[in-house]
């Protein structure tokens, strides 16, 4: 390809007729493109002859804004977060759209077109690029089957789905407990009461975002402490699953939940977990869209920071980005919202039980460890997205109810059957320290430490890739 | 590290009666078959890698059969050398 086509008006927007070989790209406003931007969007579509358009990172007032990989769901919460973008003249005359169409991303995805990131900064601009509004967000949210209404975010240019109260799918809820105290969590300054168990609680907050069409389906083992009946009228629609006999595989008490599960909706949650209001619809509203295979939410430690807000993968490391970061800090990078991530935590993650069947549910080769970015990756893999919606938030009490180890077998199994899997929502400017003793404090990947321009492009595809391990890796 | 794999000796669960551990095994073998297939991506991957390492050490010694062949042309041509064959050949004339 050797054509591009740069539009600065509407009147421009259609330079070209549908046979051109080239691209278009709008600049706005007084953008322009950088020294390698024309370069690496043409070599990026030369290379790519089944990509319909490429984007890249982004200067604006001389702040360069790094970009993730292709993101439909983000493009909910924050439309301009892919442009200016470069689409061929070919895909614009299928669309019927021009290149200056600020719903032109929308349309995009209602297409199902591939999409390429470029992580290099691709265009300067004195201000943002000129992107959809929230009628525009609207239109396309009726489009693509999600039964919600986009309001204001909490910054400019971004936006947040409110469900529609009427649609409220079926979930099951379920909850592999051992019956635990709060009373053992030495550490939770809300447990007023020792001997209350952390599944009461849980199942407390269930009750109390007062949302119906749920069903809770309890799993219990030999190991549980007390009486499980007990907590199986708590006014909600329990159902209690025994466990087999044998050592506890929480990825095995998983499946047996989703077998027994009547609805098409799960929601796999841990004991020690506090649910807010909205949580659950706030989830379950993204799967009207068909290509959502997973839904993950927004985690709290008992004191208010992030625990978990979407994962990200380095090294073959899955890491929790934001850990101890309070929600507002977060929001700079983009924490607070709705986007593809590769993986989410199985603390809390909604899916269809149809897809989780066919995918061979939680893997028990995980017994306790990587079981649920190994679910996150086979979905992937099977086409469909796994993304992150910040407004479902929870209170989790991490591992409070087992050691957080990662056993050298559980890692050696991740490596032999994943490797090393490129994240395409991490930049490659992002790296964490590569010091064994800081794994944990992985809150600071988000700064880049020698950035450079990386000008492959990259698409959202999920393959396993020989591990070249940077660093020892036992998560300490 | 736990048991994952049927034994000889063991109970297959596929011959269970019970539709809960049927199911269960169904499950784990829909689980296995993905995670061959990823696994078998990254053995190709790693196959890939020893292949061009083992063609990068082929080449190493090519070059240093180059150089060995070159250092014994270098010896042949070297005067003590030379001197020791003509003494040597005037020896055998004797």
């Amino acid at each position: 390809m050797r054509l591009l086509h740069v539009v600065s008006s509407p009147a421009d927007g259609s330079p070209c007729d549908q046979n051109c070989q080239g691209a278009a790209i709008d600049l706005s406003n007084s953008g322009r493109l950088s020294e390698i931007g024309e370069r690496a969007i043409l070599d990026a579509l030369t290379q790519r002859r089944d990509a319909d358009a490429v984007y890249g990172d982004i200067e604006i007032s001389g702040v360069v804004e790094r970009r993730a990989a292709w993101s439909p769901t983000r493009l909910l919460a924050e439309p301009g977060a892919c442009l200016p973008l470069a689409v061929r003249c070919t895909t614009l005359a299928e669309l019927g759209c021009t290149a200056t169409d600020p719903a032109l991303v929308l349309r995009l995805v209602e297409h199902d077109s591939l999409v390429l990131h470029v992580p290099a900064v691709l265009s300067r601009h004195p201000q943002p690029p000129e992107c959809a509004d929230v009628a525009d967000i609207n239109s396309h949210l009726a489009e693509i089957g999600i039964a919600a209404t986009a309001v204001e975010g909490d910054q400019a240019g971004r936006f947040r789905l409110v469900p529609d109260p009427s649609e409220q799918p079926p979930v099951s809820i379920i909850i592999p407990t051992a019956g635990k105290s709060l009373g053992e969590a030495a550490t939770d300054p809300n447990a007023a009461r020792g001997d209350e168990l952390a599944v009461e609680r849980c199942l407390e907050r269930i009750a109390a975002t007062g949302r119906p069409n749920l069903e809770v389906i309890l799993i219990v083992g030999e190991e549980y402490q007390g009486d499980p009946e007990r907590i199986a009228s708590a006014g909600l629609p329990i159902r209690l699953e025994r466990r087999p006999p044998g050592e506890f595989n929480f990825s095995a008490a998983c499946n047996q939940g989703i077998l027994a599960a009547r609805n098409e909706l799960v929601l796999l949650l841990n004991d020690d977990t506090e649910l807010d209001p909205g949580a659950v619809d706030a989830m379950a509203v993204h799967f009207g869209d068909p290509s959502i295979g997973g839904v993950g939410a927004l985690l709290r430690y008992p004191d208010g920071t992030i625990q978990h807000a979407g994962m990200i993968m380095d090294n073959a490391h899955p890491l929790h980005p934001f850990v101890g970061w309070s929600i507002e800090d977060s929001q700079r990078y983009g924490g607070t919202v709705a986007r593809d991530v590769i993986s989410v935590t199985g603390a809390c993650f909604m899916s269809r039980r149809s897809l989780l069947l066919a995918l061979g549910a939680m893997s028990t080769h995980f017994p306790l460890s990587f079981n649920d970015v190994d679910l996150c990756l086979k979905i992937r893999r099977s086409g469909h997205r796994v993304i992150v919606e910040p407004a479902a938030t929870l209170v989790h009490r991490e591992s409070f109810s087992r050691v957080a180890e990662i056993f050298d077998w559980e890692w050696d199994r991740w490596i032999d059957r994943w490797g090393e899997v490129p994240d395409p929502w991490y930049h490659p400017d992002y790296r964490r320290p590569d010091d064994p003793e800081n794994l944990r404090l992985n809150a600071d990947h988000l700064e880049p430490t020698d950035p450079r321009d990386h000008c492959d492009p990259r698409d959202t595809t999920i393959k396993g890739h020989l591990h070249r391990p940077r660093i020892s890796h036992h998560l300490t | 590290m736990p048991q994952q794999h049927v034994t000889p000796e063991g109970p297959d669960p596929i011959d269970s009666t019970d539709p809960d551990e049927l199911r269960a095994e169904i499950l784990r073998l829909r689980d296995l078959s993905i995670g061959m297939t990823s696994h078998a991506e990254v053995l190709g991957e790693r196959l890939a890698d020893l292949q061009t390492r083992n063609e990068q050490l082929d080449s190493a010694v090519n070059e240093l059969n180059d150089l060995n062949q070159a250092l014994h042309v270098e010896l042949g041509r070297s005067p003590l050398i030379r001197i020791a064959r003509a003494v040597a050949r005037r020896l055998k004339l004797r």
